[in-house]
């Protein structure tokens, strides 16, 4: 058996200067965020949000806060490659621009929202 | 990238009513351009300070604009066109709702202020149809005074 390469040069810095996580005010809770909450005052009672992101969804363009463990039951639409809000309204896969569309009387095939 | 525009709006005393009988302000669109939505900071003026929920909610609206009163659309760009969004303030007549359209919908603290703003792709577009907009409405069990709020548009 040869020796067990060291592979400790491998691994994160810690260091000041290094490659270390980044504070908690500047880690995202999400990987395309499409807006983001500021908040100045004192907290109602159970609030733990002072600012946040938010995403929006690709059927509806409802943006919510993006609480990691709040349990909230959010969709994700294979064909837009985003999240949805959740509602059931949105679970049928009409993107948002393509509502824009249709409102606006350009759409050629005439799709008409299901009801 | 289109030109900007902001306004300020109030309302003197915000109501526990159903969401569209009332509301802070309504932004509508026309046929000559989509508005894009990306920017707001609300607020509330009231005294005395305490620690109520004001639910601030943003929401698609259609048909005729809501009866209310006049707001000035300022371009950020002082040589920007003229808007085609078009804004009232204080508004006592509801505009007519779009159902399970509401586009933000935050609880803030009687004492605090909020605002979002939107990512280059994330803002909320209303359609270039006429009559087409935006309610901004703020409503509150416990508190019956003055909200207010600046927003942003994109055109």
């Amino acid at each position: 058996m040869g020796e067990v390469p060291d592979l400790s040069k491998f691994a994160p810095r810690t260091e000041v200067g290094g490659f270390q996580k980044a504070p908690a005010h500047l880690q995202r809770t999400a990987r395309h965020v499409k807006g983001a909450v500021f908040y100045s005052g004192p907290p109602l009672p159970g609030m733990v949000l002072s600012d946040g992101e938010t995403l929006m969804c690709v059927h509806g363009q409802e943006h919510w806060i993006v609480v990691p463990g709040s349990g909230m039951k959010r969709g994700f639409c294979m064909n837009c490659n985003g999240p949805t809000c959740g509602k059931p309204a949105c679970d049928p896969c009409i993107p948002w621009e393509k509502k824009v569309e249709i409102r606006e009387g350009r759409d050629p095939n005439k799709t008409v929202f299901p009801t | 990238m289109g030109d900007k525009y902001g306004l300020g709006a109030r309302q003197t005393v915000i109501s526990t009513a159903t969401i569209g009988t009332d509301g802070v302000s309504e932004l509508k669109g026309g046929t000559g351009a989509r508005l894009r939505f990306y920017d707001i900071v609300m607020g509330q003026e009231g005294t005395p300070p305490v620690d109520f929920p004001v639910r601030w909610l943003v929401q698609r609206t259609t048909a005729a604009a809501a009866t209310g009163g006049a707001v000035v659309e300022n371009a950020l760009d002082p040589a920007a066109a003229t808007p085609t969004g078009v804004a009232v303030e204080e508004l006592t007549v509801g505009p007519t709702l779009v159902a399970d359209a509401q586009l933000l919908d935050f609880p803030v603290n009687t004492r605090g202020t909020f605002r979002w703003v939107a990512a280059p792709d994330g803002g909320l577009v209303i359609a270039a149809v006429a009559n087409e907009g935006l309610l901004v409405n703020a409503s509150s069990v416990s508190y019956a005074d003055i909200a207010a709020c600046t927003y942003h548009w994109e055109e």
